[in-house]
């Protein structure tokens, strides 16, 4: 087995994807397509086991660039390993829909991920990062209305100015330094400022985080499932392979781990409000990177594991509930444990991972970032960090299996998930369980060894308080009907600024410019018809100048002209 | 798209042994199960803290606490911005002209 892997060596995991991708999107049988998206994932899986030494292979020399596609170290496999495996998770979830577009769509994507994950240089990471906003815009294409038009277009637009600012920064820096190397950078120059930027705004840094509660939402069920596992966890990764220890990141990292919580609340869109439980838990990565070190970094990395994994089951509850009921609004579900009862058990597994239930993954990995800021004294961050994951975390994982599942019954009867969405489903929540109970098995694989013990008394002790007193604040709001969700609203956040208010600015600013050049040629034509009517006045046939002058007139013009040479002459210098 | 709403059949037999979950009754026992947990935690914390429950010695105490407060604060919160920022569900749709003033969803 290890001698028909060697073969393997130094192959990047990457191609695999990519070209399975692009043979789906050629493939016009379904189950040609199908059985690649299982063959893809399974190829890079076998590449990412059969290269075990670290190292830098792919290197393409360009004389005066020299490209390093394929650089394997502790960090950019912990992150390709979870990206093939949703990978492969997802192409079981999608086995019962026939849409050639996403399913080619969704292997390249992954496979843009992990090639960017494994970039060694700038170049090549741009490549890669535009590829992977490339690949994911079919996803919400394909829904195929006009809301998800726009939004698959503004989702665009902002992914291609990531990419566009990457490279920006890439060549600011580049002639700073004379190397395209992606290693450490902070923001001590401009260009570590704009690559910081670049790698935010796929992060979802505050304020240009608008885009995931935008898109998210409105992508296919599948789609969703895919975009939550890597664009924004490639972005950590590039932070923390680019500004790990830059404290700033704390601040912005506890600013996105805190303001989500009042839209996880009011969103009526219940994938919105996943989306913005993502965003609280890029900020606990966000926090993670900023505080730097050994284990912060590797708390990083386990969330980002672990989180790709249980916000996909997440997802892949809601898009089951799409698919049979038509619907993911909060207000339009309740009750749907009497008709979907496997896949509600499912989503309580997911919501367990997700609010850090001890036993299940998301309790193993969010510990290590908590006490990563309490060893390295952030004990302020250590707490907002407490109350966004009371706030934030658990209300929406609460919420989702609440309002999805139980809640008022709308008496919707319908079907269970098809099995093969179950099967995707039962191995993602395997994963969250298998995770949380054998944690060595996770921290095996994070970047730096460690001796931790999550299972201290004290953490599980006091994890399981923080669970069941943020069960009981929801529980008495829903009881004494104070939970804010009583119709369908829309909550406006700081997408808003480019929806309506730049969007009117933008229709009020053509607005006016159409006004403003009537008016400028309103005057240039009055101009040109006074011109043109006094020069007609002047040389027509009954012009001025066509008129007969009488001689004595002409003899004063030209004595006139006369003594107007004179005068010349006389004055000129010789 | 709407699924057909039916509540006396169609319930899966796997959920059936669970259908009293959705009374108010239900709902009321867990939440008197949960307080008497909560309260119960706190009390054997605050009696045995030098015994190893305890958690960081600068966050000494019933930590929990306070998010307990900031999850109360957090959803009472949500009034204000609902009452702040909220619009029709379908605000951008209108902007957009996908559905025509007078027109319901």
């Amino acid at each position: 087995m290890t001698d028909a892997l060697s073969i393997l060596n130094g192959v990047s995991p990457a191609w695999f994807l990519i070209l399975a991708g692009l043979l789906a999107w050629a493939s016009p049988r379904s189950e040609l397509r199908k059985a690649l998206m299982l063959l893809g994932p399974i190829g890079a899986l076998a590449a990412w086991f059969a290269t075990g030494e670290t190292g830098v292979y792919g290197v393409l020399d360009l004389g005066p660039v020299v490209l390093e596609t394929f650089r394997l170290d502790n960090l950019s496999r912990v992150w390709a390993l979870v990206f093939i495996l949703i990978s492969f998770i997802n192409a079981v979830y999608a086995l019962h829909e026939r849409n050639r577009m996403t399913d080619g769509a969704a292997l390249i994507y992954a496979g843009s991920a992990v090639g960017a994950v494994f970039a060694g240089d700038m170049l090549t990471l741009f490549f890669f990062w535009e590829l992977t906003a490339l690949a994911s815009a079919p996803l919400i294409f394909s829904v195929g209305t006009p809301e998800a038009q726009r939004a698959g277009l503004r989702y665009l637009a902002i992914q291609v100015l990531s990419g566009v600012m990457l490279l920006g920064g890439a060549a600011m820096l580049a002639s700073q330094t004379g190397s395209w190397a992606f290693d450490a950078i902070g923001t001590g120059s401009a260009a570590g400022i704009v690559l910081l930027l670049a790698f935010g705004l796929k992060a979802g840094f505050p304020l240009l985080h608008m885009w995931i509660p935008d898109a998210y939402p409105k992508a296919t069920g599948v789609g969703s499932v895919v975009l939550s596992a890597f664009t924004t966890k490639l972005a950590i990764y590039a932070l923390a392979r680019g500004f790990a220890g830059e404290e700033a990141l704390i601040v912005i990292g506890l600013v996105m781990a805190i303001f989500p919580v009042f839209y996880v609340v009011t969103s009526n869109d219940l994938r919105q409000t996943l989306a913005y439980a993502l965003i609280n838990q890029l900020g606990f990565m966000v926090v993670a990177v900023g505080v730097g070190g050994y284990l912060a970094i590797n708390g990083a990395a386990a969330n980002a594991f672990v989180g790709v994994i249980y916000m996909a089951l997440m997802f892949m509850v809601l898009g089951a509930v799409l698919l049979r009921t038509g619907t993911v609004k909060a207000t339009e579900l309740g009750g749907l444990y009497k008709s979907m009862p496997i896949t509600t058990l499912f989503a309580i597994i997911g919501a367990l991972s997700v609010m850090g239930a001890p036993l299940f993954s998301g309790f193993v990995a969010k510990t290590l970032i908590l006490s990563a800021t309490h060893y390295e004294h952030h004990d302020w961050a250590y707490t907002l960090l407490v109350y966004a994951s009371a706030g934030v975390m658990e209300i929406s994982a609460l919420k989702v299996v609440w309002f999805a599942f139980f809640g008022k019954d709308r008496g919707l009867r319908v079907k269970e998930a098809p099995q093969t969405m179950h099967l995707g489903m039962a191995l993602a929540a395997f994963l969250c369980v298998f995770l949380g109970v054998n944690y060595p098995a996770l921290y095996g694989i994070l970047p730096y060894d460690m001796d931790y013990k999550p299972y201290k008394l004290a953490s599980v002790y006091g994890q399981s308080q923080l669970l069941l007193g943020t069960m009981l604040v929801f529980g008495l709001a829903l009881y004494f009907k104070l939970f804010p969700l009583k119709e369908d609203r829309t909550i406006l956040d700081a997408d808003w600024l480019y929806r309506r208010f730049g969007d009117a600015s933008a229709r009020w600013g053509a607005a006016m410019g159409q006004l403003l050049f009537d008016a400028i040629g309103k005057v240039l034509g009055a101009f040109i018809s006074f011109v043109r009517l006094r020069l007609f006045n002047l040389f027509s046939p009954a012009g001025a100048l066509s008129k007969e002058f009488p001689s004595g007139m002409m003899a004063l013009w030209t004595a006139i002209m006369l003594a107007g040479v004179v005068l010349v002459a006389y004055f000129s210098p010789v | 798209m709407t699924a057909p709403r039916d509540p006396k059949s169609g319930v899966h037999p796997l959920a059936r042994p669970l259908s009293g979950l959705s009374s108010l009754r239900a709902g009321l026992i867990t939440l008197i199960v949960l307080a008497v947990l909560v309260v119960a935690g706190f009390a054997l914390e605050t009696v045995i803290h030098d015994g190893g429950l305890s958690k960081y010695p600068e966050v000494y105490g019933p930590y929990e606490l306070l998010p307990l407060a900031a999850a109360a604060v957090a959803i009472l919160l949500g009034w204000g911005l609902v009452w702040l920022v909220s619009r029709s569900g379908d605000f951008y749709a209108r902007a957009a002209g996908d559905v025509k003033e007078g027109e319901d969803d």
